[in-house]
């Protein structure tokens, strides 16, 4: 390891403790100056960078963060943020593991337990993030179809769903929750109904969270995975909504690399 | 002779008015991008960080093209991570560029600093040691970067709260050799240098006389937050009177730069923005 490595690696893990010997590895490195000492400027960092992402999850979170209270809420992003690392660039994507954060502290924490849908909510919300920066999608291109229709492969097409759709199966009214916050309204008098099966989608500028009937939501989730036509029909799923889901965008393209794959395996 | 030099590109941010960046430019923030295409203000260029805008659809995108099309922009980011020693994000540097395609932007400016380390991100602009190694080290990937770029990139001085007893040389020092063998450009942050002079007990005017001035493509200015024992570099105010005695000693020196206001928290509305960009222009249209 060459020595700007040693020493960024020395900073980094005195940025993730508190205290301990990651500081005392480092503080050997550091030049003295006047004023505070290295220790407590290094803590200038550990506030700004954890703060950083502690608002990623703010933003991304807002209804979480409403039905918990800012307290509440910035305790358990405190929490997440020591406990899970950040890996991509865009704080955008940050918190991906925040409803099954929320999950495990609903199992430990007695005054969460009244709040057993809050995972399921937050998932509604990080995916509704996810759609609302997704790139978009090229048009289906039919051709694709007819290609390997001709070819003889068309049991072999693996469908891609839309980069801006995402797929939520809840037993809770997530849906309902969700918009009543949007909306100001109350969620104690929301029923508990059926659940959920949802498509959280941008087809405009931004995205919009719909209700599907199961057996579309079968067959998405099955796309989803990355079954091929062929499987999809041998499954009994409703293949009869495949044209309605690529008129509607939900469909977008064939993997043509999948198709390729598949049939010569 | 680089890929970029050969494409006739490397003198892009040199020359700033080609660009139509020229004057008091402000940071522009997700909170006021629908008031600015609603009313349209007459400012002069403005930044887009880079980071809130890499998505390639959506409202996001649609907002770019927007601005693109009504003001010069020019992109700041956060992520390239330039002294760090994991390998370059490929994909980020993919975006950034796709972004710079669809804004036009002037160019793009990055930090001097690292912001992650063994795969872990910090969201922050972290210090490292000004040695001859790390010279080597960042200038490799800055060529890098400009390659895939297709232009030279505008490095910013940061404010820094820790020094390493390694450094063999201070910042300026370490921009002025890292311009000299990358062909880099740079974003004159004046408020950093202030924070940066009273935090460590450095002498400002040194710093400033020790950078290449002609290299300067961008200035930065924006608020501190005085703390018990230290200033920090907050975002989160107007530009502080010592701040603006700087920048006008600094502005006599670097005649027709374009200069930004950066307001990244408590971020107040638009016209006490385009406001504080009016005081950059009450100096440097100021007779002397």
């Amino acid at each position: 390891m060459s020595a700007l490595a040693e020493v960024q690696r020395r900073l980094a893990a005195a940025l993730d403790e508190d205290n301990g010997p990651a500081v005392d590895h480092l503080l050997p490195l550091l030049a003295a100056g006047p004023g505070r000492s290295a220790a407590a400027r290094l803590s200038i960092y550990r506030t700004s960078a954890r703060r950083a992402r502690e608002r990623a999850l703010e933003q991304i979170y807002p209804v979480c963060r409403e039905i918990l209270g800012p307290r509440c809420f910035a305790a358990l992003a405190e929490d997440y943020v020591r406990e899970f690392a950040s890996h991509g660039a865009d704080l955008n994507n940050e918190g991906a593991r925040f409803p099954a954060h929320l999950a495990a502290c609903i199992g430990q924490r007695p005054q969460l337990a009244a709040l057993p849908y809050l995972p399921d909510l937050a998932c509604l919300e990080r995916d509704w993030h996810a759609a609302y920066y997704a790139a978009d999608d090229p048009p289906f291109d039919p051709a694709r179809l007819a290609a390997l229709q001709a070819a003889g492969r068309a049991e072999a097409a693996v469908f891609r769903l839309s980069a801006a759709l995402r797929l939520l199966a809840s037993r809770f009214p997530v849906r309902a929750i969700w918009h009543s916050h949007h909306h100001g309204g109350r969620t104690d008098r929301i029923t508990l109904g059926q659940g959920d099966r949802l498509v959280i989608r941008r087809a405009g500028p931004r995205p919009t969270v719909d209700a599907v009937d199961p057996p579309v939501h079968a067959l998405l989730s099955a796309i989803a995975d990355g079954h091929c036509l062929g499987e999809l029909a041998t499954r009994g799923l409703a293949l009869e909504q495949l044209p309605q889901l690529i008129a509607q965008g939900y469909v977008v393209a064939i993997d043509d690399s999948a198709a390729t794959r598949r049939h010569s395996a | 002779m680089s890929a970029y030099a050969q494409s006739g590109l490397a003198g892009a941010p040199a020359g700033t008015r080609d660009h139509g960046i020229s004057g008091a430019g402000i940071g522009l923030r997700l909170c006021h991008i629908d008031e600015v295409l609603r009313q349209r203000p007459p400012i002069p260029w403005m930044e887009l960080l880079a980071d809130n805008h890499l998505a390639e659809g959506g409202l996001t995108a649609l907002h770019v093209e927007a601005l693109a099309s009504l003001y010069p922009l020019t992109l700041h980011c956060v992520g390239m991570n330039l002294a760090g020693t994991d390998p370059l994000d490929d994909d980020y540097l993919r975006r950034v560029l796709a972004l710079r395609e669809r804004s036009a932007a002037a160019w793009v400016s990055d930090h001097l600093c690292f912001t992650a380390v063994g795969g872990r991100r910090y969201h922050e602009l972290l210090p490292f040691p000004y040695t001859d190694q790390s010279l080597r080290h960042v200038a490799a990937r800055v060529h890098r970067i400009q390659e895939i770029l297709g232009a030279p990139l505008v490095i910013e001085n940061v404010s820094a709260y820790l020094r390493f007893s390694d450094s063999a040389l201070g910042e300026a020092q370490f921009l002025s050799a890292l311009c000299r063998d990358t062909d880099c450009r740079l974003l004159l942050d004046v408020n950093n240098v202030y924070v940066n002079a009273i935090n460590h007990g450095e002498d400002a005017e040194a710093y400033l006389r020790a950078l290449p001035f002609e290299r300067v493509a961008e200035i930065h200015l924006a608020g501190f937050a005085p703390r018990e024992d230290y200033l920090l570099d907050a975002h989160d105010r107007a530009v502080a009177a010592p701040v603006w005695d700087l920048y006008a000693r600094v502005a006599t020196r670097l005649s027709g730069v374009p200069t930004l206001i950066e307001w990244d928290n408590d971020i107040p509305p638009l016209p006490v923005l385009l406001a504080e960009a009016d005081k950059v222009a009450a100096i440097t249209e100021a007779p002397r």
